[in-house]
């Protein structure tokens, strides 16, 4: 064999060591197959070390042979050897039962009005809106007489009014569950100079008769911006991009006007369902917040100079848009508080 | 409001469908929350027919032979038993093959051809109910003279009646004028005045009646005409016919006209018999302190000043602006009437209607503000129809009593404002159209004589352009130049003016809001596997009392008019609350993991001195566990969840905060004895934590369970923690150790004081327990304590000799201050 040693030879070495290399099966065998062919007293190196044997012109072509071997020998070992290690891992001591349900993990949840005045208040700040809140008790001062609704005003007749059982000198009740957020309109701009941007939610009160839609404790956002230059159609522009933000791109709104009488002109505006659903027939327009200018009376009692400001306001009702983009038919549900209801959001 | 389409058509012509009436209307502000049509369903059966003569039935006393016109020369005859059928008259003819409602089967079906007691019938005369306009099945239904006979029944009788929310600012919307007049500018139509015109004889007033008005400010205005000979009767059919669509319910034909008028024009009118009032004096006068008036709906009301009556000589005879009196009440033997028009002031109107509980659709409308312009020309227009419709005699003058004229309010308008308020580019030239057209009056200068408001003066500009003008006398609420603004716009579409985003920079926002804050502990506290309540803020006496939470030197405030009587207070803890919610889940879960959380806020009245101030409100966490730790599972058993878990959450949730808080026992009422701490930040007591008193759970049916609490004051973590940031601590490269250890000590001692000894050691790092028991084989009062030590230096690896002298010396300072033993292991 030394004396006959060629390239061909080398090839049918090869040949030989990679058929039985495919073969091997465990650690064991390939290791056994290592030693003969690439151990220090294997195959290859005898090849090598036959080098002396041959003329000097046909030398290098055979070494360079012989290493060519050795290399590729030595790739497809480490193959083999992944392939073979990779499986003895995958041989398995016992399968499991894969349909079993996995360990349960305690989740919590956030409350779905919490969620949506987050989702409403986000839509705001991101235009430049301060969140701010205010207590719920309130005075008949803020909640109504400085929002332009003196007393025994009819408008008052439209906030069924929960009032706290303490009794002034003159027998009145200066105390109540405020009916709106707009108070906060009042207590900020005492106290801030122009301009004001803020956003206020917080839960309302009102002497109402509970049924799927209504309740007597429920929430809602009130919005304010006071400054130079704020327009009607600022209003109408804050207010489809917060539409836009919370039902999608394509959906539609619509300005109507309305009375309140801390506004004027006042405005109510409506979104079209359909339009949101990209679902073509009819229109559907549901109400989902009163707006509109604050009213130069307004203005006026907290000392803003009303020549040179102007500005807009408006109110959301939460629970209405909860239901709404979850689909919910009872507003009770809310505050009842059962786990099936509050576990889905 | 109802709206008959028919009655506003005799104002003004529209020819829009009622949708579009509809939709213009509530787009403009007057928003029309429904429209009902009338007689749609009527086809061509059903005409008008005239009842030529009427025969009596040969075999049958009680049923008549009616023979009908039904136009074209035809005559048909059919067979009725109505009591109210009379010659001349014009009815409502149901052709064969009509469908009608037959009121005996209660079913729609068709007319067929009848024999009645061997008389053939032809068709049908038909009642309302037979002709589905309505439940009256008295007799048949009576149509208008003025029907022809032959024509198709629908043009007679169909209508569509609008159903409008008219907003608290618009009173002139409550008549039919007020909706016609804003059709009128919607639709660029002119609107028809009805006739105020009558003729009169030649007697005057003051002859017959002597009217004195002792408070002016509560009676702007009194205005009276007297009619002499009308005869009390039944209204005719169309003025019956009106006021039912409109929802009044006809009276006799002088209160029918009253009430007419007062929706078409909004003026309330009161109708006296002139014979009934003593002494024919009227007198305005606020009522005498338990003074007694029977009103018009039967009830003996008592009074008190400062209610406003109409009196006579002997005493009250109507509730100014809200009822008249039964005293003095129009009778089918009246034969001269005092018809009052007055304007009554709002406030005391609206006090005296809400003191009474006697809301009437006079008071409703003096509430929102009448002009006492309106007065009279009320007057006039009821006077003439009267005189057509009851007849009689109108003496030469009126009565009228006006002390002081207010001047109109003329309010400056100018082209900068309505496009600085709008933001928009409407035409000053169409704006000024859109007011003339609702009415209102321009005025080229500002006069001298004339009181402008104060509010608003027009900006100076050099192209702004200024005009004035005064409201028209049924606008009394438009007083400032955005009522104007706002008018232009409503009349021109709100969607007319742009949409744009504000362009000013945004405002300073206050760093560190407490909102935001709230908002990440609800995260946080959620993200650790707890679900949020919201609960109302009102709890009962017992309730709190219960829950230790009633606090009987500062009792929690109450509302006046709560929704459930008992639910009256302002909570001053959410503990009440929460075991509502976990009661009630608790029925439903079985014992499934029941982990809840509610941030809300909690009232706190001012001391009792000075509980007419705002009470103090203060945000506040409760979180309450109940059940077992884990939803049931094929995994692990199930363990009921204790005070463990909820520490957990609570160190969990602070740590998160980069607090870190120590727990003192303590004792109070609402937690088992020895089972509840105070939990303690920076020396302060920031809220507790323990297992509720068994006995207390029992009152919210909780009975046999064990719960587990805690409460945070959120207010004072905020004011603790709100400048602090979360440092960063450098943390060791070298390796940990750890050793374990098992110690017997007294059952009483306290994890904390061994924690507490060892963590003072500069290499540890920290102390793990890992089995805590108690046996009596360890003796008397004692219990093992296991636990893991981990070492671990800044500087460098530690040798086991140095973790080895660290372990004897910190047993030895153990063994100084408390009485410990080595567990063998």
């Amino acid at each position: 064999m030394k004396k006959n040693s060629t390239a061909q030879n080398i090839e049918e070495i090869v040949n030989k060591a990679l058929t039985e290399l495919k073969s091997t099966k465990t650690l064991a065998d390939l290791d056994k197959w290592r030693i003969q062919y690439l151990g220090r007293k294997g195959l290859v190196v005898q090849l090598k070390r036959s080098i002396s044997d041959l003329p000097s012109a046909e030398r290098p072509q055979f070494g360079q042979a012989v290493n060519s071997a050795s290399t590729e020998l030595e790739t497809k070992l480490i193959d083999q050897q992944r392939k073979i290690s990779s499986n003895d891992k995958n041989e398995p001591t016992e399968s499991i039962d894969v349909t079993l349900p996995g360990v349960p993990t305690n989740n919590g949840s956030l409350h779905p009005i919490t969620q949506t005045i987050r989702d409403i208040c986000e839509a705001f700040t991101s235009m430049g809106f301060e969140i701010i809140e205010g207590p719920e008790v309130e005075l008949d001062y803020y909640n109504f007489q400085m929002l332009n609704i003196p007393k025994h005003h009819p408008a008052r007749d439209g906030f069924n009014t929960l009032w706290i059982d303490q009794e002034d000198s003159n027998g009145e009740k200066p105390m109540l569950l405020r009916t709106h957020t707009s108070p906060m309109q009042i207590r900020t701009m005492e106290k801030q100079d122009p301009p004001v941007r803020l956003v206020v939610p917080g839960k309302v009160y009102r002497y109402e008769a509970t049924d799927a839609s209504h309740e007597w404790h429920f929430s809602q956002i009130e919005g304010l911006a006071v400054d130079k230059g704020i327009t009607f159609a600022n209003l109408k522009g804050t207010l489809y991009e917060f539409a836009r933000k919370l039902f999608g791109e394509d959906v539609r709104v619509r300005f109507r006007c309305d009375y309140f009488p801390f506004v004027e002109p006042g405005a109510e505006m409506s979104i079209d369902w359909n339009s949101r659903t990209n679902e073509t027939g009819e229109e559907n327009w549901i109400e989902i917040l009163g707006a509109g200018m604050v009213h130069p009376k307004v203005l006026h009692a907290v000392g803003y100079d009303t020549d040179k400001y102007t500005g807009f306001a408006f109110g959301i009702g939460v629970e209405r848009i909860a239901m709404l983009k979850h689909g919910i038919d009872d507003i009770r549900l809310f505050y009842n508080n059962d786990i099936r209801f509050l576990g889905q959001f | 409001m109802l709206v008959p389409l028919s009655w506003l058509k005799q104002y003004i012509e529209i020819d829009l469908p009622p949708r579009q009436v509809a939709h213009l209307l509530t787009m403009a502000g007057v928003e029309v929350a429904d429209y009902r049509e009338i007689g749609g369903h009527l086809d061509s059966k059903f005409i008008v027919g005239e009842i030529i003569e009427i025969q009596s039935h040969p075999n049958a006393d009680r049923i008549k032979l009616p023979v009908i016109n039904i136009g074209a020369e035809h005559t048909v005859q059919v067979v009725c038993g109505a009591p109210n059928i009379r010659e001349g008259q014009k009815i409502a003819f149901a052709k064969l093959g009509a469908k009608v409602f037959n009121t005996r089967t209660e079913k729609i079906e068709q007319l067929r051809e009848a024999n009645i007691r061997g008389v053939k019938s032809e068709g049908m005369i038909c009642s309302v109910k037979e002709l589905r306009l309505g439940d009256d099945h008295e007799g048949i239904m009576e149509l208008d003279n003025s029907a022809t006979a032959g024509s198709p029944l629908s043009e007679v009788v169909s209508d569509v009646v609008f159903d409008i929310d008219v907003t608290p600012n618009r009173a002139d919307c409550l008549s039919i004028l007020g909706i016609a007049r804003e059709i009128g500018a919607l639709t660029n139509k002119t609107v028809t005045e009805p006739d105020y015109s009558f003729p009169t004889n030649d007697k005057a007033t003051k002859n017959i009646i002597s009217v004195e008005v002792k408070e002016d400010h509560l009676c702007k205005r009194y205005t009276a005409s007297v009619i002499e000979g009308v005869k009390i009767q039944d209204s005719p059919h169309w003025l019956q016919d009106i006021l039912i669509k409109s929802g009044q319910r006809p009276i006799n034909n002088v209160v029918d006209i009253t009430n007419y008028v007062m929706l078409e024009l909004n003026q309330p009118l009161h109708a006296f018999d002139i014979d009934s009032i003593n002494d024919h004096k009227i007198i305005v006068r606020k009522a005498i302190s338990k003074e007694k008036l029977t009103t018009l709906d039967g009830e003996t009301r008592e009074l008190e000043p400062p209610m406003l009556v109409i009196a006579d000589a002997a005493g009250a005879i109507g509730l100014a602006g809200i009822m008249g009196g039964s005293n003095s009440e129009v009778s089918k033997n009246t034969e001269t009437i005092l018809l009052e028009a007055a304007n009554f002031e709002p406030v005391n109107t609206r006090k005296t209607s809400s003191d009474l509980r006697l809301t009437t659709a006079a008071s409703y409308r003096f509430e929102r503000t009448l002009s006492p312009d309106l007065a009279e020309i009320g007057l006039r227009r009821a006077t003439a129809l009267i005189k057509q419709i009851a007849g009689g005699e109108v003496y030469g003058d009126i009565v009228d009593i006006r002390t002081k004229i207010d001047q109109s309010t003329i309010i400056p308008f100018d082209s900068n404002r309505l496009n600085q308020v709008l933001g928009s580019q409407i035409k000053y030239e169409d704006a000024i159209k859109v007011l003339q057209s609702l009415g209102f009056v321009m005025h080229q200068d500002k006069e001298n004589d004339i009181n402008l408001i104060d509010a608003i003066e027009p900006s100076n500009s050099l192209l702004s352009k200024t005009t004035y003008f005064s409201a028209p006398y049924w606008r009394p609420e438009i007083e400032i130049q955005e009522d104007l603004i706002e008018e232009v716009a409503r009349i021109t579409g709100y969607e007319a003016i742009p949409t744009a985003m504000i362009s000013t920079a945004i405002p300073h926002h206050r760093p560190q809001s407490m909102w935001h804050f709230k908002e990440d502990i609800k995260d946080k506290i959620a993200a650790l596997g707890m679900v949020e309540i919201i609960t109302y803020n009102v709890n009962s006496e017992s309730e709190l009392t219960d829950t230790n939470a009633w606090d009987k030197t500062n009792p929690p405030l109450s509302l006046a008019n709560p929704m459930i009587s008992e639910q009256r207070f302002l909570r001053p803890s959410l503990v009440a609350n929460m075991l509502k919610a976990l009661s009630l889940n608790k029925k439903l879960s079985r014992d499934e993991p029941l982990r809840l959380f509610e941030l809300g806020r909690i009232f706190i009245p001012n001391s009792t001195a000075d509980r007419l101030n705002l009470p103090i409100e203060k945000e506040s966490l409760i979180a309450a566990f109940h059940g077992n730790r884990n939803v049931r599972n094929w995994s692990s058993k199930p363990i009921k969840m204790d005070f463990y878990d909820s520490k957990g959450v609570l160190s969990a949730l602070l740590s998160g905060l980069g607090m870190e808080i120590k727990f003192k026992e303590k004792t109070e009422n609402i937690y088992a004895r020895g089972r509840c701490a105070d939990v303690i930040f920076n020396k302060k007591i920031i809220g507790d934590i323990g297992e509720l008193n068994p006995e207390m759970l029992k009152c919210f049916d909780l009975e046999g369970s064990l719960v587990t609490i805690f409460r945070i004051d959120i207010e004072q973590l905020f004011s603790l923690i709100v400048v602090k940031e979360k440092k960063y601590e450098k943390f060791s490269k070298y390796p940990e150790s750890s050793r374990d250890l098992a110690l017997i000590v007294d059952k009483n001692l306290s994890f904390y004081e061994i924690e507490s000894v060892f963590k003072k050691h500069k290499y540890v790092k920290d102390v793990i327990p890992f089995d805590i028991y108690t046996d009596d084989s360890l003796g008397n009062n004692k219990k093992s304590v296991a636990f893991q030590v981990i070492f671990q230096s800044t500087k460098n690896t530690l040798t086991a000799e140095q973790i080895d002298r660290c372990m004897e010396d910190l047993l030895n300072r153990l063994q100084r201050s408390i009485e410990v033993e080595m567990r063998q292991s």
